[in-house]
């Protein structure tokens, strides 16, 4: 399928319609996250919120070492943004993946219902990963570049960097086998192609708008329950080298996850959940 | 023909264990393969070899996996595949690898798997046979538009299918046009997302369908036969649950003309090896459809196997190599020849939870026990003690077939297995399979395919006993933890039994005062004891004893065993005093013991002998007021519970405390024993207050208000031996009802005040016996007895069973070490204080802790000068308390007595000092003096009437219901009496016999210390079921903090989990990390350590990445602020941390 591509003018037209301050546009690139870790390691001050953009990526990053298989209409790009700015204290900033992932969901159901699809099909993968009728639309890296220990935190500026895989347009007839049977597009579920442009502003003022909820104390996590895809499924953690299963039972009031083992009820602020159901 | 040297099976479980055992016995060599995740399954080690296959963390898809599979094969000589069912049995593509690589295929030929597995082509291949197919499309349904349009034409209910589906899946019910739509869409939707096609058709649904099928087996040359038919309309979600062969109820002539339709379809495809063809017959009209072909075994072949005796997979292996049918290894030749002979029955038994939806239980079995014998036949995966149910792989843990002559013989059969087997640690679907079995029309053999879906009484399940998991959970408990009971105490070193005196158990019971009450009811048989010459004994060892010497801590156990011996060596006794008083409480508090079952289990085996309890009148049985009604209520419970003796007291010898629980005794027809607590000094003739005129006045109206024994409780061994002569004589002419003295020997005299009593006409004494009688307790008993012997008074006990029964109780009391106390010894200072016993040491151990020990005898001064300013007052329980509470202030801050009413000064009194003088604890004789008043309670007004009557009535029913919540059932009304004396206590001591059902059988150092390796004891759960339990040994901890203890119960090996407290990861690791230190590296946010980059000696450099942390995905990077050496790091990868944990020092 042929993609216009989004051009920088395009993405500068977001400062007006999101929260934006800044926007960098890249045809080509390695990874976003790592092209906005880099622009923070560096000796100059980044505007934030700021929008590192890739039309694709080389080496698009999932947790740990995985890859993200991108291709021509999906969108791909990172978001960094100042916790500080955001009022956001330090054991809510925990919380900012489920938002994000939220965020996601939040936009493509929005689109999808324009469309008269059944938007109750959306899920979301604890953390943060957006399922579609059981196959994956959309991944989510959130990465810290550096912090100091929590003395300093008072004048320290802290950033996240909010990585964002969404398959909006790209077919997934095409993927690599291991991939087929796990991934879907927007495109695929509402059977028209969808304008990115559109997908990446509501999404930034989706995001905006939890994240400023979740600095005033609202109980944001309520909506991702309704969403959860985990709870009352058995689950599979893989936290460290420790393989844990059990019941899912939802989240904890800080977002960890809830399992039941045979051991004992425990709660999970890390690890990847392998399997379900 | 082509021998098959080398079989591999690529399946799991029990059918590939099915496979292996048919291909053994041919004498081929077997290989298995096994995922990752099944590397301890049996299946691996039933087959001569057998090779991991797939990658970790890919349990379903390692057994997909053609290309590997032929690698096997290649790599070991395999020359034949047997698929099983599931995975890949009805996948083309092994069977078109197998072609291609010279491999035989046992199954089908690829061009019938091809044909059969598209549901239109196979509907097309029905219709070709001149079978009847479901009228419906015969074409996926392309738009909901012509949908709704082709099903109009069908009528409706109808359902949809998903072409490609199976197993229930992508399935729906349409029963009116307008839901038509909704469906579709679902039905598409569920479709693409299960089998990855949105083709779905529609086929006419039956309300009465029975789902038959028959199974055929035809071999290389062109012959086909069928082995008759199956009904497995028994079926959850469209899952198939039980199966039978042959069907019952199925007329001769719809069977043959099954068997006939199915023959025909097979012979379309000139199909070979082993197949099933399935139909749905109409319940009402007998009418049959079609409805697919399963070209592979079945989960269900069993049932064939065992009423036509034919080998099916066997067969497979044969025809497969190219035998004929009429070959005698097969010896199916003949049609005619194949009958079938009796029923069999399968049950799928699953570690699904019938009681919670079904949902799939997993995890390690911890025991498992199968049943056997005639007409059984058992095939199972990894079903074996300790085998571990994961959760990747589909439940069955192992199928259960049983062979009767009859249909109802099957079922008899299949139920006594069921009731066989023993399976801990996970839970199963048995319970659901005998409802199943039980119900009537399972019984007639005429369920429909939706029997299970329509009869929600088979979800209704009695409340699992499971009481050996249970106990053995408790005692792992306490072998790895502890019982906090006896945390920090001294030991018991004492094992070995007490011993209890020998009888003759088969000698008749001799007759003692119960029966004599029983003949003669309360007022006569007081009337008796009045004229009998003895003096009554009461042994209080039972409960005072212990509650004044071990804090009411002796157990059931240890008041059970020497019961009987009691009833047979002792009948003489007046009582025995074994309930009331503290014992309520601590039983369920502390000993987690049920205490009414202590009150029936010591009614059962002393039925000879008055049981006596201390009711504490309008407090009954608890430490504050109640309401009337459950007063009321507690005693008329007690008394239908056989207890037959309430001694009812008031603090403050108030009689209208005492007047509710008189008349709830006197009601029950039990004897009501009325009490004069002891104060003051009679001797003593300045102490006027308590004189004799007092006493007399108050046991008058005591025996007005209906007592039929006058009790005179010297709660602090007050009455010196002059003074209980004084009293009962005085009263014995005063009053016409027997006199009952009941003493604490804390003076070590009152043997003395007892013997004195007894000179002047006393009825009934109580003691103690002698191991546990003295300081605070009872006088002895044995001794008192001995002194009485040559006299008029002399009691008509046995002085050597007495010494016997004593015996017992010396060694008994070894158990109960951890709650010896060190008494201290009193002076005739105790005349002076006049606090009761159990207070004394109470109180020594608060002004002890207070920093007071060396003032202790200011203390006691205090003591006495406190009773006098609140004007000399009944010191018991809670007045007592009220008491010591304002001493230990006033020594406390060196205040006086004359402190107290300086109005000059502020002065915060005890809340106890304000409920007693406010008068929620009654009124004292003369009241209290107006000053006090004011001081005490500033404006507040006292209570003058009875604090028990302006309580609310107990609300039963509102009671009853919130028991029920966390009973889980309907209460007794005991248990509701329980609940509103001591709610919390209560339901604490339900959720522990939730979860360790009843620990009062348990021997008491075994309760107290745990099991010492390779001891055994043996515990009765009900009458003819006994539990014999062996500690072996405990594992290591694991890192989630929890060890197994291994056991075995009645022989067999057994073990629990339990999590071991000392080993609480999160609390060992956790170190906090200093702000102020510059060289404390700490958590900013809680998360998970991802991974750690340097280890403790680096050099590291500012700015350097230490180790990243992640919460919820969002990892974050934690540098170094300064060059530096690397000290020691906190944390390892997996461990989760708070914000502000140390994670790496810098040196």
């Amino acid at each position: 399928m042929s993609e216009r591509s989004l051009s920088k003018a395009d993405l500068e037209s977001l400062r007006e319609t999101s929260f934006l301050r800044r926007v960098l546009h890249f045809s080509e690139i390695d990874s976003t996250n790592s092209q906005a870790i880099r622009l923070l390691a560096g000796p100059q001050s980044i505007e934030t919120p700021c929008l590192v953009y890739a039309e694709s990526q080389t080496a698009g990053r999932g947790r740990g070492t995985n890859l993200w298989w991108s291709r021509p209409g999906s969108l791909t790009c990172s978001i960094i943004i100042d916790m500080h700015r955001f009022a956001l204290p330090p054991d809510q900033q925990i919380k900012l993946p489920l938002l994000a992932g939220l965020a996601v969901l939040r936009s493509c159901q929005s689109l999808a219902e324009c469309s008269m699809t059944d938007t109750s099909d959306f899920k979301l993968k604890w953390p943060n990963d957006v399922f579609l009728a059981g196959r994956k639309i959309a991944g989510i890296l959130i990465e810290v570049p550096s912090t100091n220990c929590n003395r300093s935190k008072e004048k320290s500026v802290h950033h996240a960097v909010i990585g964002v895989g969404l398959n909006v347009n790209n077919s997934w007839a095409n993927a690599p086998d291991e991939l087929t049977a796990t991934g879907i597009s927007l495109f695929e579920c509402i059977g028209s192609p969808v304008d990115r442009l559109q997908v990446l502003n509501a999404f930034l003022n989706q995001l905006e708008q939890l994240i400023r909820s979740l600095a005033s104390g609202v109980p944001v996590l309520n909506e991702w329950s309704d969403h959860c895809l985990l709870t009352g499924k058995r689950v599979s953690l893989l936290a460290g080298d420790q393989l844990v299963t059990g019941d899912c039972l939802g989240l904890a009031d800080n977002g960890a996850l809830v399992i039941r083992t045979a051991g004992g009820t425990r709660e999970f602020l890390g690890g990847v959940v392998q399997s379900w159901e | 023909m082509k021998p098959i040297k080398k079989l591999l099976v690529a399946n799991r479980s029990e059918i590939a264990i099915r496979v292996l055992r048919s291909a053994t016995e041919l004498g081929i060599s077997t290989v298995a393969v096994y995922a990752h995740e099944d590397r301890y399954a049996l299946h691996r080690f039933k087959a001569d070899e057998a090779y991991q296959i797939g990658t970790p963390g890919e349990p379903i898809k390692s057994y997909l996996n053609v290309p590997a599979l032929m690698q096997i094969c290649r790599d070991h000589g395999v020359d034949a595949i047997h698929p099983g069912y599931g995975f890949l049995s009805e996948n083309p593509a092994l069977a078109k690898a197998c072609a291609e690589n010279d491999i035989v295929f046992v199954g089908p030929t690829l061009d019938t798997l091809q044909r059969l597995g598209d549901k239109t082509s196979a509907r097309q291949l029905a219709k070709s046979a001149s079978v009847p197919v479901l009228g419906g499309t015969d074409e996926a349904i392309k738009d909901v538009a012509s949908g709704r349009k082709q099903a109009a034409s069908l009528g409706y209910p109808l359902i949809l299918k998903a072409a490609h589906g199976g197993g229930g899946r992508g399935m729906r019910v349409v029963k009116t046009e307008d839901e038509f739509d909704a469906a579709f869409e679902q039905a598409t939707r569920e479709s693409l997302s299960a089998f990855g096609s949105p083709d779905v058709f529609v086929e006419k649904f039956i309300q009465n369908a029975r789902h038959i099928e028959v199974q055929l087996l035809g071999d290389t040359h062109g012959n086909l036969v069928h082995l008759w038919e199956r009904d497995c309309s028994v079926q959850r979600r469209h899952q198939k649950v039980v199966e039978i062969a042959p069907a019952p109820n199925l007329l001769p002539e719809v069977r043959q003309a099954l068997c006939d339709a199915a023959i025909s379809i097979g012979q379309q495809v000139n199909y070979q090896n082993a197949g099933t063809v399935e139909f749905l017959v109409d319940g009402n009209t007998n009418e049959f459809f079609f409805i697919e072909v399963n070209p592979r075994i079945q989960v269900e072949h069993t049932v064939t196997e065992e009423v036509t005796g034919i080998d099916i997979v066997k067969s497979q292996i044969l025809v497969a190599q190219g035998a004929k049918l009429s070959d005698d290894e097969v010896g199916l030749g003949d049609q005619d020849a194949i009958q079938t002979s009796g029923f069999a029955i399968q049950c799928r038994i699953t570690t699904e939870d019938p009681a919670n939806n079904f949902m799939p239980d997993y995890g390690r079995v911890m025991h498992y026990r199968s049943p056997g014998g005639a007409g059984v036949r058992l095939d199972s995966g990894s079903a074996f003690s300790g085998a571990v149910v994961n959760p990747f792989y589909d439940s069955m843990l192992v199928k259960l077939s049983a062979r009767g002559r009859r249909f109802s013989d099957a079922v008899q059969r299949s139920r006594r297995c069921l009731m066989e087997f023993r399976i801990r640690g996970v839970k199963t679907n048995i319970p659901f399979l005998l409802k199943l079995l039980d119900h009537p029309t399972f019984l007639s053999g005429d369920c429909t395919t939706r029997f299970i879906d329509q009869t929600p009484s088979l979800f209704e399940f009695p409340v699992r006993k499971n009481r050996a998991t249970k106990l053995l959970s408790f005692l792992g408990d306490v072998i790895v933890n502890g019982n906090s009971l006896v945390k920090d105490r001294p030991v018991a070193t004492r094992r070995e039994p007490a011993p209890v005196p020998s009888f003759d158990p088969y000698a008749p019971l001799p007759t003692g005062t119960r029966d004599k009450l029983k003949e003669l009811g309360p007022e006569k048989f007081s009337q008796w004891v009045k004229d009998q010459k003895r003096l009554f004994v009461t042994d209080t060892t039972f409960r005072d004893a212990h509650q004044s010497l071990h804090a009411t801590r002796f157990r059931t156990f240890d008041l059970l065993n020497i019961s009987e011996a009691y009833a047979r060596l002792a009948p003489d006794l007046f009582s025995l005093e074994m309930w009331g008083g503290a014992t309520f409480d601590t039983s369920m508090r502390f000993l987690k013991e049920d205490p009414w079952q202590r009150l029936a289990d010591i009614r059962e085996k002393v039925p000879n002998i008055l049981l006596q309890m201390l009711l504490r009148a309008s407090n009954a049985v608890g430490y504050t007021n109640y309401p009337d009604n459950v007063v009321r209520a507690f005693v008329k419970e007690t008394a239908d519970a056989g207890l037959d003796v309430f001694r009812v007291f008031d603090a403050l010898n108030w009689i209208p405390n005492m007047k509710v629980a008189m008349d709830a005794v006197l009601e029950t027809g039990a004897i009501c024993e009325a009490s004069i607590c002891y104060t003051g000094d009679l001797t003593n003739p300045n102490r006027t207050k308590y004189d004799l005129k007092y006493y007399v006045e108050l046991a008058k109206e005591l025996e007005s208000m209906g007592a039929h024994i006058l009790a005179i409780k010297d709660m602090a061994g007050l009455c010196k031996p002059d003074a209980a002569t004084l009293l009962v004589k005085t009263l014995k002419q005063e009053v016409g009802i027997p006199i009952h003295f009941h003493t604490h020997d804390t003076a070590g005299i009152q043997s003395a005040s007892i013997l004195n009593a007894a000179e002047v006409g006393l009825d009934i004494a109580d003691m103690a016996m002698a191991p546990m009688s003295g300081n605070t307790s009872q006088p002895n008993l044995n001794t008192i007895l001995a002194s009485l012997d040559f006299t008029d008074r002399k009691t008509g006990l046995d002085q050597q069973s007495l010494d016997g029964l004593a015996e017992y109780w010396r060694c008994t009391r070894e158990f109960y070490a951890p709650f010896e106390t060190t008494v201290l010894p009193s002076t005739a200072d105790l005349y002076n204080h006049e606090m009761p016993g159990g207070q004394y040491t109470n109180l020594f151990a608060q002004a002890q802790a207070l920093g007071l020990a060396d003032q202790w005898s200011d203390v006691c001064k205090t003591y006495a000068d406190c009773n006098q300013l609140l004007g000399d007052i009944v010191k018991v329980t809670p007045t007592s308390k009220a008491v010591g509470d304002l001493a230990l202030f006033l020594v406390a801050n060196n205040f006086t007595t004359e402190t107290v009413l300086d109005d000059s000064k502020e002065f915060a009194f005890p809340q106890s000092v304000i409920d007693l003088v406010g008068g929620m604890m009654g009124q004292p004789p003369g009241g209290f003096s107006e000053k006090l008043i004011k001081r005490v309670l500033q404006d507040q007004k006292p209570v003058l009437g009875r604090p028990g009557e302006s309580l609310p009535a107990a609300d039963f029913k509102a009671a009853g219901e919130e028991v029920a919540t966390f009973l889980g059932r309907e209460p007794t009304r005991r248990e509701i009496v329980t609940f509103l004396l001591y709610p919390k206590v209560y339901r604490d001591f339900a959720e522990h016999h939730k979860t360790y059902g009843d620990v009062s059988g348990i021997p008491t150092p075994v309760f107290f210390f745990g099991q010492s390796p390779g001891e055994e004891f043996a515990v009765d759960i009900e009458e003819g079921k006994t539990l014999i339990a062996k500690f072996l040994t405990v594992s290591g901890g694991y890192a989630d903090g929890r060890r197994t203890v291994f056991f075995e119960l009645n022989g067999q090996p057994r073990d629990v989990s339990v999590t071991d407290l000392s080993l609480d990861s999160d609390a060992v690791a956790r170190v906090t990390a200093d702000p102020s230190n510059a060289k404390h590296i700490g958590s900013t946010m809680p998360g998970m350590v991802v991974m750690v980059a340097v280890a403790a000696g680096d050099k590291v450099a500012k700015g350097q990445k230490l180790l990243t942390l992640e919460a919820m995905k969002m990892e974050t990077t934690i540098n170094a602020e300064q060059d530096g050496v690397v000290g020691k790091v906190h944390v390892a990868a997996g461990l989760q941390v708070e914000t502000g944990d140390l994670l790496v020092e810098l040196e």
